[in-house]
C-alpha cells in the first residue's frame, strides 16, 4: 500500500522518464501538410522527423537547426498538372524567435519579399516563410515563368494551416525601429549561425549568445546579448585573449574600444555596452560611425 | 587562354567574388581580367576551367592536371566519391561532371569503378544519358558495408566506420561540389570525405567534444574532418563550381549562382582554399583548412602552386 503523495511522486517520475528526450509538446501539435493545397495534391505520405531524426532528412545541414532549437519537421512532395512537382518542408522550432532566426539565416540578403505568413522570401524556384513556431520551405523542381505563382499558392496554402503567430526577437524589433534594414539582419543563437554569417576569426572568438548579425552600408555588424554586464565583459575579454593567441593585430584604446586591423584599410571595432557586445567591420572610419549608431539604438531602447 | 594566378591576386579577386556573391557577379567575370601570364607548365597543381558545357570543362580540367592516365592506370580499381545526396538546386554535383569523370576512367582502362557512397537512381534522371554512358553507369559497383578503420595521427578521431573500398581502391577520385555550408562555412573536397564514412561516425563529428553533445562545436567538427582526411588523400579531386548554392547550404533551398567552373587538383586543401575564395572566405579563417594543412594533407598557400585557368 502506498500513500497518495508517494503515488503522485512515482507517477510524476514515470512521466518525466517517459517524456525525456522526446519532442516537446508544442502548441503546434496537430499541424501537418494537408492532402491538397489549391491545385496541388500531396503525392506521398508526410514524413515526420523528430529530434535527431533530422539528420536523416538533411544530414550535416541539421546542425544549424539544432542550434536554433529544432523540434520536428514535416516533409512531403506535391504535384499538379501538367507535370509539376514541389518539395515541401515545415520545420517546427522551440519558439517563434528560434523559427525567425532560422528563417533569417536562410533568407538574409536574398530573394524578394512576398506576402506569406509573417515574413517570406521567394527566390528562383523556392519560397521560405516564417510564421509563429514554423519555418516553411517550398521548392519546385522546374523553374519558369509560371513557377512563381505556383510556389506562392502552395506556400500560402501551407501557411494557413498554422494558426498562431509569434513575436519578433526583441533585439530585432529594436534595430528595425532604429532604421536598420530587417532584410539584412540575421538573428543568431550560437556559433554556427554567427560563423556562417561572419566567417572571420575575430568575430567567432566571441562566446556564443543570442544576437543579431547584419549589414549596413559597406559595414557588417554584430550585437551579442549576454546574460548580464559581467558576462558581456568576461566574454569580450575571452575574445581578446583568443585574438592574441591567433596573433591578430589588436589594440585597446582608452575609451574601451578594441580595434582589430583586418587589412590595409579594413578594421573591426568592438566594445561592450552593458549586457551587449557590439562589433563592426568596415573600411577606414565607417565602422566607428556605425558603432555609434548601434550604441544609440541600444541606449534609446 | 591560360593565366597563372598568384596568391595575392587570387585573394584580392576572391574577396571581390565573395562580396559580390549575392549580387550575382560571376566567378568567370571576376577572373576574366588577365592576371599575369607565364609559360604554361603542365601539369597544373590546380586547374580552373570555365565554360557552359560542364562535361567538356571537366575533361579539360583533368587534361590540365596531366590527363586521366596520370591518375588511373590501365586495370585500376577506382573509388568514386560523388556528392549526390541532396536534390535542391545547387546542392549536388552536376551529373555531366560525374559522367565525364566516369567516361574518362573507362577510356583509361579502369577495371572497375566503385561508388564510395550510394547514389540514388533519381540522381541520374535529370541527365540525358547516352547508351555508352548508360553502360558505364550500370557497371559501377555499390560500396561494401562500412567497417571500423583506425586513423593514425587523428587529434579527435582515432577510428571511424568507413567504406573499405576507400582504402583499397587504386585510385580515389573525389567529386565534391563547392557550396555554402552552415556548419563549416563552406564545403568542398575535405568535407566530402564524410560521404564514405557511416552516418553513425559522422554524427560524432557533429556531436562535439563534450559528453553532453554540444551541437555548436564548430572546432570539433573542423578537426574531425581534417582527421578523417588522414585516412586517404584523394588521387584526384574534381570540384563542381558551376551552379552552386551560395546561402542555405548544404541542403538548401537557397540562392544559386552559376560560375560555370570546374576545378581540379590532387591537393584537396588547395582546392578548398580556392573554393573558400569563391565565398570571399580567407583560408586562415577556416579551421578545417588550417587543421588539414597541419596534418600535411595539403596547402592553403596557393602562391607556390601552378594554377592554370582556361575558358572554353
Amino acid at each position: 500500500v502506498i500513500g497518495n503523495a508517494r503515488c503522485a511522486a512515482i507517477l510524476s517520475a514515470i512521466w518525466v522518464a517517459l517524456t525525456a528526450g522526446t519532442p516537446s509538446s508544442s502548441p503546434g501539435q496537430g499541424i501537418s501538410l494537408p492532402p491538397t493545397v489549391g491545385e496541388w495534391t500531396r503525392s506521398d505520405s508526410v514524413a515526420i522527423y523528430a529530434g535527431r531524426d533530422l539528420f536523416r532528412l538533411i544530414d550535416g545541414g541539421a546542425d544549424l537547426f539544432f542550434e536554433y532549437g529544432f523540434v520536428q519537421a514535416f516533409s512531403a512532395e506535391y504535384t499538379r498538372n501538367p507535370d509539376r512537382s514541389a518539395t515541401t518542408e515545415l520545420y517546427e522550432m522551440e519558439s517563434p524567435a528560434a523559427a525567425y532566426g532560422l528563417f533569417t539565416s536562410f533568407t538574409v540578403g536574398t530573394g524578394i519579399a512576398v506576402p506569406v505568413g509573417q515574413d517570406a522570401v521567394m527566390g528562383e524556384g523556392y519560397c521560405i516563410f516564417w510564421k509563429g513556431l514554423y519555418v516553411g520551405m517550398v521548392t519546385v523542381a522546374s523553374v519558369d515563368s509560371v513557377s512563381g505563382p505556383m510556389l506562392l499558392q502552395l506556400a500560402g496554402g501551407l501557411e494557413t494551416e498554422i494558426r498562431q503567430t509569434g513575436a519578433l526577437p526583441g533585439l530585432c524589433t529594436l534595430l528595425r525601429k532604429a532604421g536598420f534594414e530587417s532584410r539584412n539582419m540575421v538573428f543568431v543563437r550560437g556559433k554556427l549561425a554567427l560563423g556562417s554569417q561572419f566567417p572571420r576569426a575575430w568575430a567567432n572568438s566571441l562566446p556564443p549568445a543570442n544576437g543579431v548579425v547584419g549589414e549596413s552600408g559597406a559595414c557588417r555588424y554584430l550585437i551579442l546579448e549576454y546574460a548580464g554586464t559581467a558576462t558581456a565583459s568576461i566574454s569580450l575579454r575571452a575574445a581578446a585573449a583568443e585574438w592574441k593567441k591567433l596573433q591578430l593585430p589588436v589594440t585597446l584604446d582608452t575609451g574601451g574600444t578594441w580595434r582589430v586591423q583586418l587589412g590595409e584599410e579594413e578594421i573591426a571595432v568592438l566594445e561592450q555596452l552593458g549586457q551587449y557586445v557590439l562589433g563592426v567591420a568596415g573600411v577606414r572610419e565607417t565602422p566607428d560611425v556605425l558603432l555609434s549608431h548601434l550604441r544609440g539604438a541600444l541606449e534609446n531602447r | 587562354m591560360a593565366h597563372h594566378i598568384s596568391r595575392r591576386s587570387f585573394l584580392r579577386h576572391s574577396a571581390l567574388a565573395g562580396t559580390a556573391i549575392l549580387a550575382g557577379d560571376s566567378l568567370a567575370d571576376v577572373f576574366t581580367h588577365p592576371i599575369g601570364s607565364s609559360p604554361r607548365a603542365l601539369p597544373a597543381d590546380l586547374a580552373v576551367v570555365s565554360g557552359s558545357n560542364y562535361y567538356d570543362a571537366t575533361v579539360r580540367a583533368v587534361e590540365l592536371m596531366g590527363g586521366i592516365q596520370r591518375f588511373v592506370p590501365r586495370g585500376a580499381h577506382v573509388g568514386l566519391l560523388l556528392n549526390s545526396r541532396y536534390t535542391n538546386p545547387g546542392t549536388f554535383v552536376k551529373p555531366e561532371i560525374a559522367l565525364a569523370v566516369i567516361a574518362m576512367c573507362h577510356k583509361a582502362g579502369a577495371a572497375q569503378i566503385v561508388s564510395l557512397e550510394d547514389t540514388s537512381a533519381r540522381y541520374w534522371r535529370s541527365e540525358t544519358v547516352s547508351a555508352e554512358h548508360r553502360e558505364y553507369l550500370n557497371a559501377i559497383r555499390s560500396p561494401r558495408a562500412h567497417r571500423a578503420v583506425l586513423i593514425r595521427g587523428g587529434v579527435n578521431l582515432k577510428e571511424v566506420d568507413a567504406v573499405p573500398d576507400l582504402l583499397e581502391c587504386d585510385a580515389y577520385i573525389n567529386l565534391p561540389i563547392l557550396k555554402s555550408h552552415k556548419g563549416t562555412w563552406f564545403t568542398g573536397a575535405l568535407k566530402n570525405l564524410m560521404g564514405a564514412i557511416s552516418d553513425r561516425s559522422n554524427q560524432t563529428f557533429h556531436l562535439g567534444s563534450e559528453p553532453s553533445g554540444d551541437r555548436d562545436d564548430y572546432a570539433f567538427l573542423s578537426q574531425s574532418i581534417a582527421d578523417a582526411n588522414l585516412l586517404r588523400t584523394p588521387t584526384l579531386s574534381v570540384g563542381d563550381a558551376t551552379e552552386i548554392i551560395v546561402q542555405g547550404g548544404p541542403y538548401g533551398p537557397g540562392p544559386v549562382r552559376n560560375y560555370r567552373t570546374v576545378v581540379a587538383s590532387i591537393d584537396p586543401v588547395a582546392l578548398d582554399t580556392y573554393g573558400a575564395g569563391i565565398f570571399g572566405i580567407l583560408p586562415e579563417d577556416v579551421l578545417m583548412l588550417r587543421h588539414a594543412q597541419e596534418h600535411g594533407i595539403g596547402t592553403t598557400n596557393l602562391e607556390g602552386l601552378t594554377i592554370i585557368r582556361e575558358s572554353l
